[in-house]
């Protein structure tokens, strides 16, 4: 039986750096179910040879639950969960350049009845700030072991491990008092906590107090009616008495801190002006910072759609050669087109973004853990707050330009709760890379070169701005607009109701932990191919067979084949439904098959349009003649500029994703999401390009 | 532009007792009391009152403010801070 051991601390306390400290590679990553919080784990040995378990609990400020954090952490720490068993000791991480706030959540832990040891962390930045933390002092102050930890260079390490092998001392009981009025219904609630709930007398007190320190009666079905009414009337009856219990507690924990940290803390007279405060004056200026994080965005950007494609080329054409491998050594045959035409090119287009992604992930992980990421959070809040979102949505939003699935796992950093779900329900929305190739062949077929601004010198003329390049432009301006109208609307109506507070802390800049860093990417980049192995194969393989079932005989040419194939008869189903956005079923097809990803559209247009080619930009040259030659049934042209138009307006809003949706599943726990933006986007896609069309149609095109 | 209106209309430039928002950069004092939603979160990060606080930077457009307090920094919407009413300590006096 393994020993379990909850790691619980403040954000941004050096929590994660210890737990990749302690346990390594030995990790577990999961969520808990039912609801959005990841759930980490990892395994260490003990000096006397038992392996402990170590619960990674979300970084909070607080045990008073007012977010699904908090409540995890809390039902955990107390064994309220079927699916975790209670931990046997607490290591509690405080942050000792930051004693007091840290020390609240550590007073609060101590309450709860179980062995519980302090690893100090951050005693260098607090040196720095000319603070000095006696940790002996402090361990005799709080009646419970204290241990100084440097996780980079491991100190303290060994005797965190050491102390967690012997039996620890449950915490002294308080030595602070609530107001005697506060103090009276405290006992009295943790009296009718033990007899109605059977609570152990420690943990129905620490209940007790985090009940009357909570802004309002919670609404839960864990306490029996008669605790709920006894608190609501607690919290009147002491309301009316002038008495307000979240103060009175707040303020009984923080004297409590006062008189611990005037022991055990030395400050100097004139802290020195650390590195931190200097370079802030510079990224946190109000004109230079800006600059700077704009020149950062576009280094970003450049690696992104520049350097990841290097690496890029060498996937795509590492699976052009497997391909052809398989073509070489199989016999033809259904098994042999299933694992070329459709796992493939399904699973191996999704593989082809792995650097992209990984790039991305290292830009922010090193914007992370160097503490830039919450300077720009600081700088773009203002901008981000109107529409419902955070400053740190804003990176993720940025990165869904490149592709939606890092932008959504990038999310992650948004603690807020509402604000990530919304960033991750409008992500999407911005124009990703696979839609890039839709545009272009849609553009370059269909809009002319007419130069918009342009300039002459002597004969030859430039053009500074052509309508092609307007129309690009235009495209990725209609998918940002929609991002932040769509996020304003549901922060207005369906993810109503209190925010919680926002809270942003500018930690110290650091050096970036090489090797945690790499583990973090190797982690990402496991999770993605697992991915890709498991979702997008099977749905791959579900388009392939949709596309080349029911089989025709080898002499008839793929475009009829195509026809006469499910997908093809999907395509003359919805023909109904898109014709009045001026779709033929063609299209339809396209629109399908684009499911597995955007960029498939073209290569299915080739295949129905017969313009065969090995390579792709040969295909997509002739494909666009063969485009605007082709005539509806009536004579006319498929494809005008307006049909053109139409089906970038459609593929800019709709959600053509099925990596996406999979990734949404899994970071929010939950097919309700998924399912609703599927839902959304494909009706605003449907409704605006049949406004755009309508529109067109009047002025004549 | 509403929003930014009254909280200017809210900060009186005399007065001792003022917002947290209303302080200035570099100016501090000492909290009185803590109102609106998450005030009992706000309490439980240290804004108790007789708590000191300093505005050490607000962001350009109406963005975030810094603050110090308990020594260390929290940054707040001004949302947020404007339901923290303080005691403003005077103005530093600035060296020679």
């Amino acid at each position: 039986m393994n020993k379990i051991v909850a790691l619980v601390g403040n954000p941004n306390s050096g929590k994660t750096t210890l737990f990749n400290a302690l346990t390594g590679l030995r990790q577990k990553v999961g969520n808990y179910p039912g609801i959005t919080v990841e759930r980490k784990e990892g395994f260490l040995t003990l000096p006397d040879g038992v392996t402990a378990t170590l619960i990674d609990l979300p970084g909070l400020y607080s045990l008073t639950p007012q977010s699904p954090d908090e409540q995890i952490t809390r039902d955990i720490l107390l064994g309220y969960r079927t699916d975790t068993a209670r931990p046997e000791v607490i290591i509690s991480v405080v942050d000792a350049s930051n004693l007091e706030r840290n020390l609240y959540l550590a007073s609060q832990l101590a309450d709860l009845g179980l062995p519980l040891v302090v690893a100090l962390t951050m005693g260098d930045t607090a040196a720095r700030r000319g603070v000095e933390v006696d940790a002996d002092a402090l361990s005799q102050e709080l009646g419970f072991p204290v241990v100084p930890i440097h996780a980079a260079s491991r100190a303290g390490l060994s005797e965190l491990r050491a102390m967690l092998a012997k039996p620890l001392p449950v915490p002294p009981v308080r030595r602070w008092l609530l107001p005697e009025s506060v103090e009276e219904e405290a006992k009295e609630l943790a009296e009718l906590l033990t007899t109605e709930h059977d609570l152990a007398p420690e943990t129905a007190f620490s209940e007790a107090v985090l009940l009357l320190g909570a802004p309002s009666t919670p609404k839960t079905t864990r306490w029996s009616p008669e605790i709920l009414s006894h608190l609501h009337g607690d919290h009147e009856r002491l309301t009316r008495e002038g008495h307000d219990t979240a103060t009175a507690v707040a303020e009984a924990r923080y004297g409590e801190i006062n008189r611990i940290v005037q022991r055990a803390v030395r400050r100097a007279e004139s802290p020195p002006t650390t590195i931190t405060e200097r370079l802030d004056r510079l990224f946190l200026h109000k004109f230079w910072g800006y600059a700077i994080f704009l020149g950062i965005l576009a280094v970003l950007f450049q690696a992104m759609f520049t350097w990841a494609e290097i690496p890029k080329g060498w996937l795509e054409s590492a699976i052009v050669a497997l391909s052809h491998g398989i073509q070489a050594v199989m016999p033809e045959g259904s098994l042999r087109d299933l694992l070329t035409e459709g796992i493939l090119s399904g699973v191996g287009t999704t593989i082809t973004f792995l650097p992209q992604i990984l790039l991305l992930f290292l830009f922010i992980m090193i914007l992370e853990d160097t503490g830039y990421l919450a300077r720009a959070a600081f700088l773009m809040d203002r901008l981000m707050s109107r529409v419902g979102l955070h400053g740190k949505s804003f990176i993720p939003l940025l990165s869904s330009y490149a592709c939606a699935i890092p932008g959504i796992l990038a999310t992650r950093t948004i603690e807020s709760h509402k604000a990530r779900l919304l960033t991750i329900l409008v992500a999407p929305l911005m124009s990703c890379s696979a839609r890039l190739p839709v545009y272009s062949l849609l553009i370059a077929a269909f809009i002319p070169k007419t130069t918009l601004i342009g300039f002459h010198i002597g004969t030859r003329s430039f053009a500074l701005l052509t309508l092609q390049g307007a129309t690009l432009f235009s495209m990725y301006a209609l998918g940002t607009l929609a991002t932040f109208l769509m996020a304003a609307l549901f922060h207005k109506t369906l993810l109503r109701g209190e925010a919680p507070a926002f809270l942003l802390e500018l930690p110290p800049y650091r050096k970036p932990i090489w090797r945690t860093l790499g583990f973090r990417l190797g982690e990402t980049a496991l999770q993605f191919v697992q991915r890709a192995g498991t979702v997008i194969l099977a749905l791959s393989t579900l388009l392939w067979f949709l596309a080349s079932y029911p089989k025709a005989a080898p002499e008839i040419p793929k475009s009829v084949a195509l026809e006469n194939s499910y997908a093809g008869k999907l395509g003359h189903v919805i023909e109904p439904l898109i014709a009045p956005l001026g779709f033929d079923w063609k299209m339809g097809v396209g629109v399908v098959a684009s499911f597995a990803a955007r960029e498939v559209f073209v290569s299915t247009m080739a295949i129905l349009y017969q313009a065969e080619s090995d390579d792709e930009e040969e295909q997509a040259k002739a494909l666009k003649d063969r485009l605007s030659e082709e005539k509806r049934p009536d004579g006319s042209p498929a494809y005008t500029p307006l049909v053109a138009i139409c089906l970038m307006v459609f593929y800019v809003l709709a959600m053509q994703c099925i990596s996406t949706l999979a990734v949404v599943k899994r970071e929010t726990n939950s097919w309700k999401w998924p399912l609703f933006q599927l839902a959304y986007m494909t009706f605003l896609a449907w409704f605006i390009t049949f406004i755009v069309q309508l529109i067109g149609k009047a002025l004549g095109y | 532009m509403q929003e930014e209106k009254i909280i200017e209309t809210a900060c009186p430039a005399t007065e001792e007792v003022c917002s947290l928002c209303c302080l200035q950069q570099g100016r501090s004092g000492r909290v009185l009391s803590v109102s609106g939603a998450n005030r009992c979160r706000l309490m439980e990060l240290g804004f108790t009152s007789g708590a000191e606080v300093k505005v050490a930077r607000k962001a350009a457009f109406g963005g975030p403010i810094e603050i110090e307090l308990r020594s260390y920094r929290l940054s707040l919407r001004r949302e947020e801070a404007e339901g923290i009413r303080v005691e403003a300590a005077p103005p530093p006096v600035t060296g020679s």
